[in-house]
């Protein structure tokens, strides 16, 4: 890992603890000898006030690269997380998280889970990354309400 | 004798004194560390320090001309310095051993050298002699090849930018959805089978939800209904399940990871209509492929063919057999490795039948080595002509070359071949003069430095937050203050995180040798705070009667907290410099003497040129 990856990390730690979103968290890891992992962190997402989301909190585990902030992090729900833009394996395809697409390096730890929040109740048809939510969310729009309902009671706070 | 003649005749007699007299540290005696041992013996420099970690490898003999066959598997410092004797005249101690281990070699050793050369083959010993130069304010030599392709760049700590002062390209990623759901090329689909497959089963600790499997029963799915409790967990559990036919080694269950690989996850991409509206649909593998995979050890197949689909699959049987044997032996961790050849043929194969699935042109398992393991082919000549210029600017920056002086650091040049610098086709070598270093810069621009001195009796007692108040005392830093072990890229304490504050520092294994970055997190109202102090972290006995700790005399300014706004706006005119970049600028890097203006492009095509030249980094491993 670069220096310059190590000090962007402990200033997004820094600015995370001066200012985040109300209902979120977000800390690193623990390493097994009592110090913490800068590059591994554990979030969790609220779902919005208002939508069928709202009800759950929705674990993340964000990883920066040792190339960051040039390469974005990568950040992953659950594995079999329910949610059209989201892989079997929990990998989000949102645009800000790719190299090619929207990534600047200068996005912060709040603007990525602002984003995420608000994908998880505006999902992108053309971008589906599983076929259930993505054939629920397209063509049976009851079932894929219910199921996430039923999706944010798993998350239930 | 002359040869002594010679060099008197260029460089003068009292230079030649001096140059006797000097001390250089190289570091890396592989492809272009042999080249520059041989200039810096026929230079006559008076001592020469050489360190490598590597053993000879046959592959090394093309080009590393001091070693021969009967040499491999002996170490490369001894060797090359064997090698050199017949026509040496300096003094020379070899090394084995890593550059980073700061217990073989501590700040203070570095510290003997008037001079560094960097002939190294990775990015992060790069980076560690970099910040040794830094601390120790000694100049450095920084070089590097990638096929035709090289640069050198003298350092002058302080004076010149550093090696980190300028980005480094990383290999190229892929978006995801590309790789896993729409590959194009076979890098695509070469990716997947290494990044992505190969991980997934042979590395029992990428799932991470190994250990929630028990907790399973008595989670609440908020539904009683057994179906969708089903699905869930299917979904939960499908790549789960391929591990453990690995993990449990069920070779009989081999076609199953077939089948759902290349014709189930396949079937269920092609519903998702929206993604082929535009793009020709895969062909799931045909089922019979599957079960014609005979029981017969596969016949012999040429690495450099491209072997057919049902060739494929039978091979994919076979050495995923293999591999699963592997598993308990490897505590069911096995990493890709061009050189193994187990892993390259699951990854090349997997690779081939999902390109054939997505109508993408099959490679040979050679091709995909290349490809997989990010080989470029090293060129003697590269690393001869780069180790000639890194010797021959040595001279200017030990200001030994009476007719050309350097009156100030920004006067050295550096030099890159035109490819690499992306600049002009018409000429091989580019030498633009160095660019002052970046204020930007994490390394050398954005940290004070200083190395704090413990006994060893102190050290036992030490306590990290006894450190932290005499930081705090001594340079004035508020409570806000953050710690990290920058050598061991750890976070040890900060405003939320007290718990290792009470260990001393050998609880938490702060050793010899470790470097420890504090900062201030807490600004003033004028939203100053004090710089970040970097610390090495040295134990010793050497410190005067009476002293059991002594901290640096530094004076630390206060600077402007950046926010990320602000760097935003740096890196975002960087890249629109870049992108401006054209042919009408390039010419100016001709010129003698540039005009103020001119100066300017210059210094921001030398950046894009180090930075496209950098690209050059990852891939000089075979070096």
């Amino acid at each position: 890992m670069s220096s310059l990856c190590l000090q962007r990390l402990q200033e997004e730690r820094k600015k995370w603890r001066k200012d985040h979103p109300f209902g979120f968290f977000a800390k690193p890891t623990k390493k097994q000898d009592g110090s913490l992992n800068l590059q591994r962190w554990e979030a969790g997402i609220p779902g919005k006030e208002g939508t069928l989301w709202h009800e759950g909190v929705y674990p993340l585990t964000i990883e920066y690269p040792d190339e960051y902030p040039s390469k974005p992090p990568k950040v992953k729900l659950p594995a079999g997380f329910y949610h059209p833009n989201v892989y079997p394996s929990g990998t989000i395809c949102l645009s800000i998280l790719n190299e090619d697409q929207d990534w600047r390096p200068a996005i912060t730890l709040k603007q990525i889970c602002l984003g995420i929040q608000d994908l998880l109740d505006s999902p992108n048809p053309n971008s589906p990354a599983q076929e259930p939510a993505w054939r629920a969310f397209s063509k049976n729009k009851a079932e894929y309400e219910k199921k996430i309902a039923l999706q944010a009671k798993q998350y239930s706070k | 004798m002359a040869r002594q003649s010679n060099i008197v005749r260029i460089v003068g007699n009292d230079s030649y004194e001096k140059l006797r007299s000097t001390k250089c540290l190289l570091v890396g005696a592989g492809g272009i560390g042999s080249e520059l041992l041989k200039d810096l013996i026929l230079m006559e420099f008076g001592e020469i320090h050489i360190v490598d970690l590597d053993t000879i490898d046959l592959s090394n003999l093309n080009r590393q001309f001091l070693f021969r066959q009967r040499d491999i598997k002996q170490p490369k410092s001894t060797t090359a310095v064997k090698a050199v004797q017949h026509f040496n005249n300096s003094k020379l101690v070899p090394y084995q051993g890593n550059i980073m281990d700061s217990t073989q070699f501590p700040l203070h050793w570095f510290g003997q050298f008037d001079v560094i050369f960097n002939a190294l083959d990775n990015l992060a010993a790069r980076r560690y002699v970099n910040k040794m130069s830094q601390f120790l304010s000694t100049p450095l030599l920084e070089s590097g090849t990638a096929g035709f392709d090289g640069y050198i760049q003298p350092i002058i700590p302080g004076k010149t930018e550093c090696f980190d002062c300028t980005k480094k390209e990383t290999p190229k990623t892929f978006p995801v959805c590309t790789i896993r759901s729409t590959p194009s090329q076979p890098i695509h689909c070469i990716v997947w089978a290494k990044n992505f497959l190969f991980n997934q089963l042979f590395n029992a600790e990428t799932n991470p939800n190994l250990n929630e499997e028990d907790e399973e029963e008595n989670k609440d799915w908020g539904t009683t209904d057994l179906d969708e409790i089903n699905r869930i967990r299917q979904e939960t559990n499908e790549l789960q399940e391929l591990q453990n036919i690995v993990v449990s080694q069920q070779e009989n269950r081999i076609h199953e990871i077939i089948e759902k690989l290349f014709v189930h996850d396949i079937n269920k991409l092609l519903l998702i209509e929206n993604l082929w509206k535009t793009r020709t649909e895969p062909t799931p593998l045909d089922i019979t492929n599957i079960q014609n995979v005979s029981d017969e050890p596969s016949k012999k197949l040429n690495l450099s063919e491209i072997w057919t689909i049902n060739d494929q699959v039978q091979q994919l049987v076979h050495v995923t057999k293999k591999l699963m044997k592997r598993m308990p032996k490897e505590q069911n961790h096995i990493e890709f490795d061009k050189d193994d050849q187990d892993t390259l043929e699951f990854v090349a194969t997997t690779a081939n039948i999902r390109s054939h699935i997505f109508n993408i042109p099959i490679k040979s398992v050679f091709d995909i080595k290349q490809i997989a393991g990010n080989i470029i082919p090293a060129i003697a000549t590269t690393n001869a002509i780069v180790a000639g210029l890194s010797s021959l600017i040595s001279l200017r920056v030990l200001n030994l070359l009476k007719y050309a002086p350097i009156k100030s650091p920004t006067d050295l040049n550096m030099a890159f071949t035109a490819k690499a610098s992306n600049l002009s086709t018409n000429r091989y070598l580019s030498n633009p003069k160095l660019a002052p270093s970046s204020c930007n810069c994490p390394v050398c621009s954005k940290v004070v430095r200083g190395v704090v001195s413990v006994s060893s009796t102190k050290y036992a007692s030490l306590t990290l937050q006894n450190l932290v108040d005499l930081i705090k005392d001594k340079y004035e830093y508020t409570d806000e203050i953050s710690v990290l072990d920058t050598k061991n890229q750890r976070l040890l304490a900060d405003f939320d995180f007290d718990d290792l504050l009470n260990k001393t520092l050998n609880d938490i294994n702060l050793t010899d040798g470790t470097v420890i970055m504090f900062t201030d997190e807490d600004e003033d109202e004028n939203g100053l705070c004090h710089k970040p102090l970097e610390l090495y972290l040295d134990i010793t006995e050497t410190l005067p009667t009476g002293l059991d700790i002594r901290l640096p005399e530094l004076e630390i300014p206060l600077v402007k907290a950046i926010t990320s706004e602000e760097a935003t706006a740096e890196e975002e005119e960087e890249l629109s410099v870049e992108k401006n970049l054209t042919e009408e600028n390039i010419i100016v890097l001709d010129e003698e003497e540039p005009s103020t203006k001119k100066r300017k492009i210059e210094l921001e095509d030398e950046q894009a040129a180090k930075k496209t030249k950098s690209e050059v980094e990852d891939v000089i491993e075979l070096d």
